[in-house]
């Protein structure tokens, strides 16, 4: 066998040694063009620039291997470290790597480190109901010894006003009105009629636009063993020793639970707060509730698309008798992100028009698509609304229901987004879409699950293909060539889960009783095998060489006998057309390689749906011929074809 | 001339032969089969040692009636693949193991469904001879080997991959083109070739087989002690149909064909056309067009499947067998029994119905797929001097012995080849 030289050129030459938030990031590059330049080296987490330095340290042993003077080494202080932790903790995702400014990824020898493994575990940002209630237990409990410690009620002491309150029949006491903002949202409270009572309290707050800036109206919640006096309405002193105190409207604080649920819910709507999601779910749960009277203003979300790390997507509707949609907000749990305008499509709806008549001019653009930025806690999924702020100022907030979020890449594919962006690779933030669209298949490609594990030096490592035909081609030509390969090389069959599950497994059962070398079979987690497997199965095997052969990929008996013999760390087998087209261009759906040259080429190769493209390479790479034929086009829709293509364009 | 009683004469000594049917008559009585049958049944009856092998699924083992020297080879049907023809291991296994407990020296495949192409190979490599009939065009059409086009219906010329990927949308070039790979690969070992006709050969030749390896061999027929040459009835003409009711076999076209005919009274109450075979496998809106079209005709019968053993009697009820196949055929057995029965044959004037009956000597051709047409043959052939002159040149199909023999010559020949 003779292996062809293909050259891939590229003038940096360099190596990252060392990737680690706590250990430290180092390396070494140069120009070989120009080995004494100094160059500027960037530390990129996925598409966020986290630090930069500059080569200059001595390295005594690249200059004896390139044998040209040069001060090729790098490292980065330790604010690097802290601006890799501190990404990882405010969500973003994506991979380490470092590049030298303007060109492309070094390679590296070390372990691929990602955002998402720094990432400490986020504890829950709300309270569900039941944790609400025993919050407010506490504090009721908390402030029975100061139930007693009488306090003035100065006029300098009042923070707001009561305006509606009513118990409920599980003795949850519902209260609103405004008060002067606060940050602390649960406490312990004294209730004051002619008697005093311990109480727990939690509050939400929303703006209202007849109240000062500094003023807020709220929504409380108070577990007490209190009950309301239809004469004799209660003030509110907080029981931190301020002696600050909530003091009922005259002449009555509206007392009707229709009444004050009504205020409760239209206050919730538009509130913030950790305990929001837990106060709508006791509100809801409310009887006395009434219907939601309809007004002028009409949002209903239709669909979410969520795209991890990258932000989410939602189409819509907003019409109102008299007013325009000026911008919109989504609230994720606790946390809010404002709509990018320039990323927003209105259009016409005219499916809604029989909701509000005459507003023909509103419906033209009643429709909506816009773009969220963003990491969305994908924890929160279910706790998302939309608020769209009116023109005049008043917003009008709705739950999105948690029945319309799909996850892109996860329950939809990625071409669901192209219905709400006919043109997004037009967009301007495509690449960066399509980076994290990228990022994330990759991660889910890379659950991998072992079903027959046979530890072996060396592994052929065959994706299973779509096709039943085609799998039964596979098993047929391994029976056929197993014993072409040499004693220590096993062959591994990963397949997904899906209709031919049965038919793998059969199959497989009879390669392993025939084949004469050690098989394995592993199963992906959904996902279609690709080569973002190779680290999982080559650590189950204890492989140190692997070769890789994609799903639409045939080893030809060539293949099956060269695929051993050359002795590189890195080949590529030769892909023909058998359908006398022309031959696929050479990358990696086939190849072989030590398991450390193929780290090293994950870590300089940006993300992409199906398997990591060759990054460029600075020397020509052995080629085997004759290998494999191809069984059709790579697995793909077109439209990951573009986000592949924008990947490499922006980051390869 | 040797007949063939099922007189089961001793074996003479010479090597074994295996033949292979891709199913029983028992089961199915399609032409494969039954050829296969007919085979395995002269070559006993001239003194050969012949086994035969029939491939059946695992869930139909008990519905199969094998007489002596007859063997099931269980396969399962979930398990093959139809489209490069690839059969588990375990299958291919069972099929030498029981070649070699059995001493076969030589197979004859008649198909390679069930078994696979790749089982060729594997027998070959055995130190076993290895024949295959081939019966359609399987190995380069994958709509059945009908060698006509979808969705369209056409008459195929030639396959190539993009042509085939076409019919297929679901499977790519790269995909027919590795079949055809992997096909004539597996075909590579096979010693010999025998096609029921010069139609059949030459396609296949077209594609590639060698054609010093290709042999042409008729389907032979078991003969009959009698045969009713004269018409049943002098008033009415009968037209018979025979074999699987199915759209490729043409009898939609039959269907069709009868409403042309019903427009004519006087013509209609002149003929008849009886539909004898199965519906097996059949879909149910065509089953239901069949049944209405019984209903509404009154010329028209269907008469059920019948038992391959009294097909001459049941021709000698007709005056005609009509044939009106939209694919090219090979050598159609019911061609064979209609000559035996001294019945002139309508059929579609293509293919291997074009090569074995002679427009106007032995029968009437119709244009493909015209319903009017062949209806215009009907009217034709109700006509006394016509039948006469067609059935007087009607030829002498070959008995199951004559085709016996010439097999034994072919194997004869490989046996030496092979030494």
């Amino acid at each position: 066998m003779a292996a062809e030289p293909v050259e891939i050129g590229d003038a940096m030459h360099g190596l990252v040694e060392q990737l680690h938030e706590v250990e430290g990031v180092q390396g070494w590059v140069l120009d070989l063009a120009e080995p004494q330049r100094i160059l500027d080296v960037e530390l990129w987490a996925g598409t966020l620039c986290l630090a930069r330095t500059q080569t200059g340290l001595e390295r005594p042993d690249v200059c004896s291997s390139v044998g040209l003077p040069c001060r090729p080494g790098f490292r980065f202080g330790d604010e690097a470290g802290r601006a890799i932790k501190d990404a990882a903790a405010q969500g973003h995702l994506g991979d380490l790597h470092v590049r030298v400014q303007g060109s492309s990824r070094l390679e590296a020898e070390c372990p691929v480190r990602t955002l998402e493994m720094i990432r400490p575990i986020s504890p829950p940002t709300d309270l569900g109901s039941d944790r609400l209630r025993a919050t407010l237990n506490q504090h009721a409990s908390d402030a029975m010894p100061l139930v007693n410690e009488a306090t003035a009620s100065t006029p300098s002491n009042q923070i707001g006003y009561l305006e509606g309150i009513w118990t409920s029949e599980s003795g949850v006491t519902w209260m609103v009105g405004w008060m002067i903002e606060d940050t602390v949202t649960d406490r312990p409270v004294i209730i004051v009629d002619e008697d005093r009572y311990s109480g727990g309290m939690a509050i939400s707050l929303a703006p209202r636009a007849d109240l000062a800036a500094n003023a807020k109206a709220f929504v409380a919640v108070i577990q007490t063993d209190w009950l309301v006096k239809i004469n004799m309405p209660p003030q509110i002193v907080l029981a931190d020793g301020s002696g600050r105190y909530l003091e009922p409207v005259r002449p009555a604080p509206l007392m009707e639970p229709e009444a004050v649920l009504s205020i409760a819910r239209d206050t919730l709507s538009r509130a913030s707060g950790p305990h929001r999601a837990a106060m709508l779910k006791m509100l809801e749960a409310n009887r006395y509730l009434p219907a939601d009277r309809l007004g002028s203003n009409r949002v209903q979300v239709d669909e979410v698309a969520v795209l991890p790390g990258f932000g989410a997507f939602v189409n819509g509707w907003a019409l109102s008798s008299n007013r325009q949609a000026s911008r919109f907000v989504l609230k994720v749990g606790s946390h809010t992100v404002r709509a990018v305008e320039l990323c927003q499509s209105r259009f016409a709806r005219s499916d809604v028009a029989e909701l509000l008549p005459n507003v023909e001019q509103a419906l033209k653009t009643a429709g909506f698509v816009t773009l969220f930025p963003g990491p969305i806690d994908q924890a929160a999924l279910d706790q998302l609304s939309l608020e769209v702020v009116w023109q005049d100022g008043t917003s009008t907030i709705v739950e999105v229901p948690p029945v319309t979020v799909r996850v892109l890449g996860l329950t939809s594919s990625f071409d669901a987004i192209c219905r709400l962006y006919p043109a997004i690779e037009a967009e301007r933030f495509f690449p960066e879409l399509a980076y994290h669209a990228a990022r994330f298949a990759q991660v889910q490609a890379r659950s991998v699950r072992g079903y027959e594990c046979n530890p072996v030096r060396s592994s052929l490592l065959l994706a299973a293909p779509r096709q039943s035909a085609d799998i039964f081609l596979l098993f047929d030509q391994a029976l056929a060539h197993a014993a072409f390969l040499p004693e220590d090389w096993g062959i591994s069959i990963i397949a997904s889960p899906d209709e031919h599950r049965g038919l793998v497994l059969t199959l497989f059962a009879q390669l392993q009783h025939a084949a004469g070398r050690p098989c394995s079979l592993f199963f992906t987690g959904d996902a279609a095998p690709t080569s973002d497997v190779i680290e999982e199965v080559a650590a189950t095997l204890s492989s140190e060489r692997i070769a890789w052969v994609a799903s639409h990929i045939l080893l030809t008996a060539t293949g099956w006998k060269d695929v051993a013999s050359d002795e590189g760390t890195f080949a590529l087998l030769a892909i023909d057309d058998p359908a006398g087209g022309p031959p696929p261009a050479l990358g990696l759906d086939a190849f072989v390689a030590d398991l450390a040259r193929w780290r090293r080429l994950c870590a300089a190769a940006p993300p992409r749906i199906g398997g990591i493209q060759l990054p460029p390479q600075g020397k020509p790479i052995p080629v085997i011929a004759n290998a494999a034929v191809s069984l059709g086009p790579a697995p793909g829709s077109p439209f990951t074809l573009k986000i592949n293509e924008a990947v490499r364009r922006a980051y390869g | 001339m040797l007949m063939d009683k099922g007189d089961m004469r001793q074996p003479q000594g010479r090597g074994r032969i295996a033949i292979f049917s891709h199913t029983h008559p028992s089961l199915t009585s399609g032409g494969a089969e039954i050829s296969a049958y007919n085979l395995f049944r002269g070559l006993r009856a001239i003194g050969r040692d012949a086994i035969l092998i029939a491939a059946c699924d695992e869930a139909n083992l008990d519905e199969i009636t094998l007489g002596a020297h007859e063997f099931a080879l269980p396969v399962r049907g979930a398990f093959y693949d139809h489209l490069y023809h690839i059969a588990p291991r375990d299958v291919r296994q069972s099929l030498l193991q029981l070649l070699q407990a059995q001493n076969v020296s030589l197979f004859n495949a008649h198909h390679f469904l069930h078994i696979g192409v790749g089982a060729l190979a594997d027998v070959a490599a055995a130190g076993i001879d290895v024949v295959l009939t081939i019966h359609e065009y399987l190995a380069i059409c994958n709509n059945h080997g009908q060698l006509v086009t979808r969705p369209g219906q056409m008459l195929c010329q030639g396959p190539s991959p993009a042509a085939c990927h076409k019919c297929y949308p679901e499977h790519s070039k790269q995909q027919f083109a590795v079949r055809q790979q992997h096909v004539a690969t597996a075909l590579t070992p096979v010693s010999a070739f025998v096609s029921p006709s010069h139609f059949l050969a030459e396609k296949m030749i077209e594609q590639g087989l060698p054609r010093e390896r290709v042999e042409v061999i008729e389907n032979g027929v078991p003969s009959v002690e009698t045969v009713q040459e004269r018409r049943r009835s002098r008033g009415v003409w009968r037209f018979g149909y025979f074999g699987q009711i199915n759209p490729f076999k043409g009898v939609g076209v039959l269907l069709d064909a009868c409403a042309v005919l019903a427009r004519d009274p006087a013509l209609a109450a002149t003929i008849r056309i009886a539909v004898h075979g199965n519906f097996v496998g059949q879909s149910a809106s065509f089953i239901d067009r069949f049944n209405a079209a019984v209903q509404e005709f009154p010329f028209l019968s269907y008469l059920g499947p019948y038992d391959n053993q009294n097909v001459a009697q049941l021709m000698a009820e007709c005056d005609y067998v009509v044939m009106p196949s939209t694919w090219w055929e090979n050598s159609p057995v019911v061609i064979q029994e209609a000559f035996r029965a001294r019945r002139p044959v309508i059929c579609t004037g293509i293919g291997g119905m074009a090569e074995k009956v002679v427009d106007g000597e032995t029968g009437l051709h119709f244009v493909r797929n015209d319903p009017a047409d062949l209806a215009d043959q009907i009217a034709q052939a109700a006509d006394e001097a016509l039948h006469t002159r067609l059935q007087r040149a009607l030829p002498r199909p070959l008995t199951s012995i004559e085709m016996a023999e010439r097999y034994a010559a072919v194997f004869k020949q490989v046996a030496s080849a092979s030494v």
